[in-house]
């Protein structure tokens, strides 16, 4: 089914990435056993947020209200549920402030980065899911993001400000920024006209067969040769060129079939210090959304990792118009927006920090409502089979790692008949709530894992549940 | 000589960096690098305990004279832990030096590298083999980017000509095809292929006219996959006995890799392999020799881009950040200027003959039009650099630099606890620990703060709180010193509200100074600068963190070179030269 989907996908008649997708594919296996919900995004943005995040009102339904920085997820509000006073102090061995850079994976992974100089940290919470679900789909999981500059690090190993997915302690999931190569890697090299050849499609899968061939026999004789750490250094290699392979050999036996549509490959190929001179967050993120959406509705991953911007990130983003802030919403304003980081710092109420916040917000609500356009046949949209956790490791401008910036956005899931999580509304926990607690309910309850702890965690949050 | 740190009274945790520290890589703990504001609580301020990193490393600031291995000798300088040539992973190549090796290869133009996962830094260099892993995402950009520049080359006749350096008479000719691998294969493999390696090569080839693909077809197959192997995406170093502590010499072409990257960040060119199939680079006459041609030619630059350009902060100027409203004269073509500025000035002193004494003092600046303008001197007619001297501002050497001296600003205004932070842990190689969460913040630098602010007198204040004393008393005096500069390195003598600007200061020597002239001259007299210089440079070329270990060569090194005259040039030569640089031991 999976592979059905993905070939079918290339084969359409050159949709430009930008419209909308066609329906679906047909349901999919397996679903009806497991917890309806399939799929999950975590959906990070750095530097915490301005005073204008936290909903003035707690309950569900109509009885709260979006707050002026989330006002742009008004079309996915019944999917939405904002978590407050949750904190994430526990790692870092009480209130020690964490710096920016810890943050990135932290957030993920709830271990503090223990900054001896290594890649060192925790499995995080896509790749935990990505065991469970992985196999389902031709990609386990995929790591994307926006930022195009050199993440600053605060004088700690650069995984922490730029990685927060971590395959296991020592393995971070570097994130791709450039969207053609995401493009590639979720199309592979068919091309998307659709009067190829059979045979010779046939011939270029039998000659990458054999290239890889090449790749794994040679590593696999200079393995021999090597110490016992270099040895486990080559494994990465041997594994990611075996998961190619297997990739090639499983989509060359495919048949196309379905109803996946077909994108036009992104000409842009940013890269970090590599952009155009009119390069333009906003189309980079919105590219991506695409290629997130296309991922998502043609089944080659479950598992989304995405960073709108790196840890302690300076961007200037002047290419918003700063909006003016009140206690009861935003309106559009003049002058544009500075770095992300200054803005950060220059108060909780400042208007270009909280225009920032409001766009994340924007892109949170295009991927969520690009999903819920998709129909999903009996099981309803998308979006009601998937959870996206868009959220920020950091309150705000003092840097508290405490009363974090926490949403979730999709349905309330179906295990079996029961709904899991109760979606569309403002859940305020007790004070100082471990953030590693609500990773592992979601991962014991929504996904079924087999985890019993998770970081920091000290067990499932029965206020999250239904 | 040095500015006496050590006792400071913070934390009392002296943290030594080649001794327990690895992670101390340059940059401030909340760096100045994008503008904004102080980043941690405090941080704006830069309040934070001091440790000599010379104490943590058992003295390294002061070995002059001191004695240590030469080249074959094991034995260390007293107190020094014993001398280990060490060893360095298998060392992916970083996507700099995967786009210059497949343009070297192949004579491709493009640059797929640049549009990579970004790669790894630590210790301050993206050249650290440690920090380098491999992912799923990560090879298949480097699978399809091996498609497309095979393609590329024989997409066009001169390079695909000079691949094939024969020419198939049909497309049944393996010996010709099996000719062009072997040729191919001694460069992209940076060694002669085993007969094994070019049987299985030439197996590529067979099979893909098998399948029915002409004998171009097949030779461009065998390249693909050679791109695509563990040997040509990583650069390895074998050991007789992997698992044996034995030092031993790296063979000829290890050793002409080393170089090649550490000078080109490529892989050797032809007369390097010619010495490494000889043998004779491994003798000094000639690997100093080649050293010296590498440093001529003009691939050089790359070490002057790389090595010059991430230690002394000139590409991290490139994601800085200046707030246009109060710097209207900022924009790109200054801050092009100013990294081209930075990068010449460094050149000075590796290819030029200036030695690292006169690093803070050197009375030269190279500008293009905007910069000139900041600098108040004649713009140069072209698009060119210009080199200066004597500006008219009391301008000199690398603090002078407006590089150095808008890189460690905020956006708004200056921060001078910032920029004696990064003089300290970058030129000084002290480490300095992140200020504690318990000290407030001087303040946001954000929007309240703008040009017209009296650092000095916000800061004087800051100083008040004695738990804040301590440390500012010995980070803020140099940054104090450069306040005739502001945000972005323009001369001035008063703030923009109207306070005339004072940069007295002293140092927590005692010695007293006014502005920048004084403050470089005390700081030329720091022989820190030349240990850090080459704990900066060997760390670079090993592409490893240094450790305890290496305590033994660097003193060596350092009494070699300090007879040399303390050019860069002559401490490339040293490095290069060294036991640990052409040494390597397996893994017990």
């Amino acid at each position: 089914m999976k592979r059905g989907n993905r070939r079918a996908f290339l084969r359409g008649a050159g949709v430009a990435l930008t419209l909308p997708f066609l329906e679906t594919l047909a349901p999919r296996r397996a679903r009806a056993q497991t917890a309806s919900i399939q799929r999950y995004v975590m959906l990070y943005f750095p530097n915490g947020t301005a005073d204008f995040w936290r909903p003035s009102a707690e309950g569900s339904g109509d009885e709260w209200k979006l707050s002026p920085i989330l006002e742009p997820l008004e079309p996915v509000k019944s999917y939405l549920s904002i978590l407050t006073n949750v904190s994430n102090y526990a790692p870092f061995g009480g209130h020690v402030e964490p710096s920016h850079s810890n943050l990135g994976a932290a957030t993920w992974t709830c271990v503090k980065a223990n900054g001896d100089g290594k890649a060192n940290s925790g499995i995080s919470v896509d790749q935990v899911i990505a065991k469970r679900i992985g196999d389902a789909t031709l990609l386990p999981s995929i790591q994307v993001g926006l930022s195009t500059e050199d993440s600053y690090t605060d004088g700690l190993p650069g995984q922490h400000s730029r990685s927060m997915s971590w395959k296991s302690e020592s393995q971070p999931l570097y994130k791709t920024v450039n969207p053609q190569a995401v493009f590639d890697r979720l199309v592979g090299d068919a091309p998307a006209g659709n009067a190829e050849d059979q045979a010779a499609a046939e011939r270029r899968r039998a000659l990458k067969q054999s290239v890889l061939d090449y790749v794994l026999e040679d590593a696999t004789a200079l393995q021999k040769k090597l110490s016992a750490s270099d040895r486990a250094r080559l494994d990465q290699f041997l594994t990611s060129a075996r998961s190619l392979e297997k990739r090639v050999a499983d989509a060359g036996m495919q048949l196309p079939s379905g109803a996946c549509p077909t994108p036009t490959r992104p000409s842009e190929t940013y890269g970090v210090g590599d952009t155009d001179d009119d390069y333009d967050r906003n189309h980079h993120a919105e590219l991506m959304i695409d290629l997130v959406a296309m991922a998502i509705q043609c089944d080659v991953t479950r598992v989304v990792s995405f960073m709108l911007d790196d840890a302690r990130s300076d961007f200037a983003y002047d290419f918003l118009t700063e909006r003016k802030f009140t206690d009861t919403g935003s309106t559009e304003g003049t002058g544009k927006c500075g770095g992300y980081h200054g803005l950060q710092h220059a108060g909780d109420r400042n208007n270009g920090f909280a225009t920032i916040g409001w766009w994340n917000a924007q892109k949170a609500s295009q991927l969520a409502q690009k999903l819920l356009a998709m129909d999903e046949g009996d099981a309803g949209n998308v979006l009601e089979n998937s959870l996206i956790m868009f959220a920020s490791g950091m309150k705000g401008g003092n840097h508290d790692a405490r009363e974090l910036p926490i949403a979730l956005i999709g349905g309330g899931g179906k295990l079996d008949s029961g709904t899991i999580l109760k979606m569309n509304r403002h859940l305020a926990f007790p004070d100082e709530t471990r953030l590693a607690d609500v990773h592992l309910t979601i991962l014991q309850k929504v996904f079924g894992c087999p985890e019993t702890s998770f970081g920091v965690s000290e067990g499932i949050l029965p206020e999250l549940l239904t | 000589m040095g500015i006496a740190l050590a006792g400071v009274a913070c934390s009392g945790k002296i943290v030594g960096t080649l001794e327990t520290d690895p992670t101390a890589p340059p940059g401030t703990p909340h760096g100045p690098s994008s503008g904004g504001t102080g980043g941690g609580g405090g941080s704006g301020a830069g309040s934070g305990p001091v440790s000599n990193t010379a104490a943590g490393m058992g003295g390294l600031s002061s070995m002059n004279g001191g004695t240590g291995p030469t080249a074959g000798s094991g034995p260390s300088a007293a107190g020094d832990p014993a001398a280990d040539v060490n060893r360095v992973p298998i060392h992916r190549l970083n996507n700099a030096e995967y786009d210059n090796t497949v343009s070297d290869l192949l004579g491709v133009s493009s640059k797929a590298g640049t549009a990579f996962i970004d790669d790894e830094k630590l210790f301050g260099f993206d050249n650290i083999a440690a920090a380098f892993g491999m992912s799923d995402a990560r090879y298949e950009e480097y699978f399809n980017a091996a498609d497309a520049l095979v393609e590329e080359a024989f997409a066009d006749d001169g390079t695909r000509k000079k691949l094939l350096v024969c020419t198939p008479k049909s497309d049944s000719d393996l010996d010709c095809a099996e000719k062009v691998l072997d040729a191919f294969m001694q460069r992209a493999l940076r060694r002669p292929a085993t007969d094994a390696e070019l049987t299985r090569a030439s197996k590529l080839v067979s099979d893909a006219v098998e399948l029915g693909e002409d004998i171009s077809g097949g030779i461009k197959q065998a390249l693909k996959a050679i791109l695509s192997s563990a040997p040509f995406l990583y650069r390895v170093e074998l050991d007789p006995d992997p698992s044996s502590a034995t030092p031993h010499a790296l063979t000829a072409y290890e050793l002409g890799s080393r170089l090649s990257y550490l000078v080109w960040s490529t892989m050797p060119d032809d007369e390097l392999f010619e010495h490494a199939r000889d043998g004779s680079l491994t003798s000094d006459d000639v690997l100093v020799a080649e050293l010296e041609r590498l440093l001529a030619d003009d691939r050089a630059e790359r070490f002057i881009a790389s090595f010059g350009g991430q230690w002394l902060g000139f590409r991290a100027l490139e994601s800085h950040q200046v707030d246009k409203g109060e710097y209207p004269d900022w924009n790109d073509t200054l801050r092009a200027g100013m990294v081209a500025e930075g990068l010449s000035y460094f050149s000075e002193f590796v290819r030029g003959d200036r030695g690292l004494s006169e690093f803070f003092t050197a009375d030269v600046n190279f500008v293009n039009a905007p910069l000139a303008k900041l600098y108040g001197v004649s713009a140069p007619s072209g698009d060119a650099m210009l080199k200066v001297t004597n500006t008219s501002d009391q301008r000199r050497g690398f603090l002078g630099l407006a590089s150095f001296l808008t890189l460690t600003s905020f956006s708004k205004r200056t921060a001078p606890t910032l920029r004696g932070v990064w003089v300290l842990e970058n030129l000084l190689c002290e480490h300095i620990e992140p200020p504690p969460a318990s000290v407030p913040e001087l303040d946001t630098g954000g929007d309240g703060e703008d040009a017209s602010v009296n650092v000095r007198d916000r800061l004087a204040e800051h100083r008040k709180n004695p738990s804040c004393a301590g440390c500012h008393e010995t980070l803020d005096p140099i940054g104090l010193g450069l306040e005739n500069f502001d945000a972005i390195g323009k001369y001035r003598t008063t703030y923009a509200g109207g306070d005339a600007v004072d940069a007295t200061g002293m140092l927590p020597s005692g010695e007293g100074f006014e502005g920048l002239l004084e403050l470089s001259s005390l700081l030329a007299a720091d022989d820190r600068l030349a240990d850090c210089a080459q704990n900066k440079l060997l760390t670079y070329a090993l592409s490893r963190e240094l450790v305890a270990s290496d305590t033994a060569y660097l003193r060596s090194i350092k009494a070699a070179w300090t007879a040399d005259g303390l050019g860069l040039a002559a401490l490339l030569e040293h490095v290069v030269t060294s036991e640990t640089f052409r040494q390597r031991r397996g893994e017990p």
